[in-house]
C-alpha cells in the first residue's frame, strides 16, 4: 500500500529523519547494534545500515566494539562520535564569568571561570572571548570546533534592539548591538537567553527538575528571579519577561527610592545585598550574604533571626508564585537560595501559616554549573537541528573538526 | 436535528444555554442557586429546564459541558477550593450521571479562556489570562497557546493569591477582589455611615455598588477604585510571574468593570515589569456558557467524524 509519505516525503528527507531516529536512540541508550536499533526502532535493517553507513560517512557514528563470544556472526556495536563537533556555553553573572565546551553528548570537555571584573560591556565581552579561547584550550580544541554557543546573562533580552533589558547590576549591559558583539567576538552563532531561565532548564535536563512537567527554579543571589517549565517545557512568557519575580509587590515596608525602582520591591528585600542591609540592621558587622549564612550556620543568635525573616519572605514568594502556576516542585538556587538546610524551616513554617497547597522545595544540586547545563541543553539542540538540516540540504561535510559550522 | 448544553454553574446563579449543532445558542435559562438542595438541585434543574427546550424543539441533546467554580478532580469526581459556597467535596460527578448523556466537567473559567482563545479577544494572543470575577474570583492561564492546569489542577486560581492588607497581615485576593466582597465591604460601610447609606442604600449589592460608581457617586467610587487597587496587584503578581499580554476579565463582574479597564490598566502599568492590554469579554451569552457550548460541540464532531471512518 501506498502511504501519504511516500509522495509527499522526498528519499534525503526520509533517511534523514530516520538519521535522527536512530542517532536520538543512541544518544539515549548508549552503544547498540543494527539489529538492536531496528527492533527499537521499527525500521528494517538495511535502511538501519544504510543511514549507520552514511553518518559513519560524515562522521558523526563510529563502529564502538563488537560483541564477541555469542553463536552466530560477531555483533557490530555503533555509537554516537561525541567529538564530532563542540557546543559552547557562556555563564555572565555580576561576579563570575563561566564558560565551558561540550560535546555532542552535552560534556564538559573543557571549562574556564574567571572574575568579572569589566567596567563596560566591551571589557565583558573580551574576557568572555579569553575565557572561551582558554576552555576550549584545555580540551586541547580550536575554539573554532565550537559550532553555537549559547550565553546566559541576567536580564531580558530584546532580539529586536540587540540589547538587554532589567539588567541593572551589570555595567553597560543595557546597550544596543550586544549580540552583534558577542558574534563577532566568539566568531560562532551566539543565542543570549536569561540565565535563570538557562538554570531552569538545566534542571529539566540534568537536574532536580528531570522529567517533572511543572516546576520553577527560583534564584535567590546578588539579584532575584525564576525560570519556569509549564506543560513539559521553559516559558518565558509574552516578552521573554515572565519570572521576573523580583517585581513582585512586597508585603512589607520598603524604601522607595531610586534604586528599589530600578531592582524591584522583591529584589531589594531578599537578595543578598538585602540580606546584609538587614544583618546590619541586627548589629552584625558582616560584608556579605555568605558571611550571615556562616555566622547563622555557627549558632549566632542574630544571624538566625535574619536567616529566619529571609525564610519567611522566601516561602511568601514561593506561595505569591504557586497560585498562578501550581508546580509540583521549587528548585532553590543562588547565593542565598542554595542554603535550603537553614532557610527550610521558616519556609514551611510560612507555609503552614498561609494554605494547605504548596510545592515541594528542593535545593539545586547543580551547583555553579545550572546556567551551563542549561545553556549546553539549548545549545545542543541547536547543534543537532543545524546538522540535520545540513544533511537534508544535502551539503556532505568531510571528517574534521570544523565540519560542521553554523553560519552567522 | 442535534444540539448540545453548556451550563455555567455559578455561586449565585446558574446559567445554562441550549445550542445548535454548531453552538449557537437558542434558548437560555438562569436561575439562582439559593435554594434548599443547593447546587445539584439547581444543576439538574438547569439541566431539565433545558432538555425540555430541546424536546419541544425536536433536538436530540448529544452532549454537555458544565463549568463550576472550583478545581475538578476527574479522579474522585468531586469539586475541590470552590471556597464561596461550601464546594469541597461536591460529588459533582453523581449529579451529572443521571443526565443520560456524555457530560464534560470542567473548571469554568478554563472553559471561558479556550472560548476567548478561539472566538474571543484571545484569537491570535497565545500568551494571556482569563480573569473571571463572579461571586468568587477563579481565573485560565495560557502560555504558548496551550491552558496551564499546574501540578494540582490549580494553576490560575488567582483568588488564593495572598495580597498585603493595607491594615497589615495577608489577606486572600478572593476577600479583596469578588462580588461577595465589594457587596459585604458595601454593606459594612453604610450601616455605620448615613452618608453612605443614603447614596448606596440599606442593602447593596455588587450590581448597585459598580453601576454608582458609573455614575460617579462617592462612595461607590471609593468602594470600586479600592477593589481596583486590590485587582492591579492581582495583575501585577501575575504579570511578574508569567507576562502575559492580555487580560480578559469574564464573568458578571468583571463584565460590569468594562468602564474601569483603562483605570486597572493605568494602575498596573504604574507597578509592574510589563504591562498588558486589558478586555472585557464579548463572548455571548458568558465566555463560560460559549467555551462549554463549544466543548460540547467538538465532542459532537469528533463522534461523528469517528463514526464516519468505522
Amino acid at each position: 500500500m501506498r502511504t501519504r509519505s511516500d509522495q509527499l516525503g522526498s528519499p534525503r528527507l526520509l533517511r534523514v529523519m530516520n538519521e535522527r531516529l536512530l542517532l536520538d536512540h543512541l544518544l539515549v541508550r548508549g552503544p547498540a547494534s543494527r539489529a538492536d536499533l531496528a527492533k527499537i526502532t521499527g525500521l528494517s535493517k538495511p535502511t538501519v545500515s544504510a543511514a549507520l553507513a552514511g553518518m559513519e560517512d560524515s562522521g558523526l557514528v563510529h563502529l564502538a566494539g563488537e560483541v564477541l563470544g555469542r553463536p552466530g556472526p560477531v555483533t557490530s556495536l555503533y555509537d554516537v562520535t561525541a567529538g564530532a563537533a563542540h557546543i559552547g556555553a557562556v555563564d555572565i553573572g555580576r561576579d563570575w564569568i563561566r564558560v565551558a565546551v561540550a560535546d555532542l553528548r552535552g560534556r564538559f570537555v573543557g571549562r574556564k571561570d574567571g572574575r568579572n571584573a569589566a567596567k563596560n560591556s566591551e571589557d565583558l565581552v573580551s574576557r568572555v572571548r579569553e575565557l572561551a579561547q582558554a576552555a576550549a584550550g584545555q580540551a586541547g580544541l580550536p575554539w573554532t570546533s565550537v559550532i553555537t554557543a549559547v550565553v546566559g546573562s541576567p536580564g531580558v533580552y530584546d532580539k529586536d534592539a540587540d540589547r538587554m533589558i532589567f539588567a541593572p547590576n551589570l555595567p553597560g549591559w543595557e546597550g544596543s548591538g550586544l549580540g552583534d558583539r558577542l558574534r563577532t567576538a566568539l566568531g560562532v552563532d551566539v543565542t543570549i537567553e536569561n540565565d535563570i531561565n538557562l538554570a531552569a532548564l538545566g534542571e529539566h535536563a540534568y537536574g532536580a527538575g528531570h522529567g517533572i512537567a511543572n516546576f520553577a527554579l527560583v534564584s535567590i543571589g546578588t539579584g532575584v528571579g525564576m525560570g519556569i517549565v509549564v506543560n513539559g517545557e521553559l516559558y518565558v512568557g509574552a516578552r521573554g519577561a515572565a519570572g521576573e519575580v523580583s517585581f513582585l509587590p512586597a508585603p512589607e515596608p520598603v524604601p522607595a527610592d531610586d534604586d528599589t525602582l530600578r531592582h524591584g520591591l522583591t529584589e531589594s528585600l531578599a537578595a543578598a545585598p538585602g540580606v546584609v542591609r538587614a544583618a546590619r540592621a541586627a548589629g552584625l558587622h558582616l560584608d556579605t550574604a555568605k558571611e550571615v549564612f556562616t555566622a547563622a550556620a555557627e549558632g549566632d543568635p542574630a544571624a538566625l533571626e535574619v536567616v529566619h525573616a529571609e525564610g519567611r519572605r522566601i516561602g511568601g514568594l514561593i506561595v505569591a508564585v504557586a497560585s498562578v502556576l501550581d508546580p509540583e516542585l521549587v528548585v532553590l538556587t543562588g547565593g542565598v537560595g542554595h542554603n535550603l538546610a537553614l532557610l527550610g524551616d521558616a519556609i514551611t513554617s510560612r507555609f503552614a501559616e498561609l494554605g494547605p497547597l504548596r510545592p515541594r522545595v528542593v535545593a539545586s544540586t547543580l551547583g555553579d554549573s545550572g546556567v551551563l547545563l542549561g545553556a549546553v541543553a539549548r545549545a545542543l539542540s541547536q547543534a543537532w537541528d543545524h546538522i540535520f538540516d545540513l544533511r537534508q540540504s544535502g551539503v556532505q561535510p568531510r571528517q574534521s573538526g570544523v565540519q560542521y559550522g553554523m553560519s552567522r | 436535528m442535534s444540539g448540545v448544553i453548556g451550563i455555567d454553574l455559578g455561586g449565585t446563579k446558574c446559567h445554562g444555554a441550549l445550542g445548535d449543532a454548531a453552538g449557537a445558542v437558542l434558548a437560555e435559562f438562569r436561575t439562582g442557586t439559593d435554594v434548599p438542595g443547593g447546587a445539584g438541585e439547581v444543576l439538574t434543574l438547569v439541566w431539565r429546564r433545558l432538555r425540555r427546550e430541546a424536546e419541544d424543539r425536536g433536538i436530540d441533546v448529544r452532549h454537555a459541558t458544565v463549568g463550576i467554580p472550583a478545581v475538578f478532580d476527574p479522579v474522585t469526581g468531586q469539586a475541590s477550593q470552590g471556597t464561596n459556597i461550601g464546594w469541597e467535596g461536591f460529588d459533582v460527578a453523581a449529579v451529572v450521571e443521571t443526565f443520560e448523556v456524555p457530560v464534560l466537567v470542567e473548571n469554568d473559567a478554563n472553559l471561558a479562556g479556550l472560548a476567548e482563545a478561539t472566538a474571543g479577544n484571545a484569537v491570535g494572543v497565545p500568551d494571556f489570562v482569563l480573569l473571571s470575577l463572579g461571586t468568587g474570583f477563579g481565573g485560565a492561564l495560557f502560555a504558548g497557546g496551550e491552558l496551564v492546569r499546574g501540578a494540582r489542577g490549580a494553576a490560575a486560581e488567582f483568588g488564593e493569591m495572598l495580597l498585603a492588607d493595607p491594615e497589615g497581615g495577608l489577606v486572600r485576593a478572593e476577600d479583596r477582589v469578588s462580588g461577595l466582597a465589594l457587596r459585604d465591604d458595601a454593606r459594612k460601610l453604610v450601616t455605620g455611615d448615613a452618608g453612605a447609606a443614603a447614596e448606596l442604600g440599606e442593602v447593596p449589592t455588587a450590581q448597585t455598588v459598580i453601576a454608582g460608581a458609573v455614575r460617579g457617586e462617592r462612595h461607590a467610587r471609593l468602594l470600586v477604585e479600592e477593589m481596583l487597587d486590590a485587582l492591579a496587584l492581582v495583575v501585577v503578581n501575575i504579570c511578574a510571574t508569567t507576562d502575559p499580554r492580555l487580560v480578559v476579565l469574564d464573568g458578571g463582574m468583571g463584565r460590569a468593570l468594562a468602564p474601569f479597564t483603562g483605570a486597572l490598566a493605568s494602575r498596573v502599568a504604574g507597578l509592574g515589569v510589563s504591562s498588558p492590554r486589558v478586555a472585557v469579554s464579548s463572548l455571548y451569552p458568558n465566555a463560560t456558557i460559549s467555551g462549554a457550548l463549544q466543548q460540547s460541540v467538538r465532542y459532537v464532531e469528533r463522534c461523528v467524524s469517528k463514526a464516519n471512518l468505522l
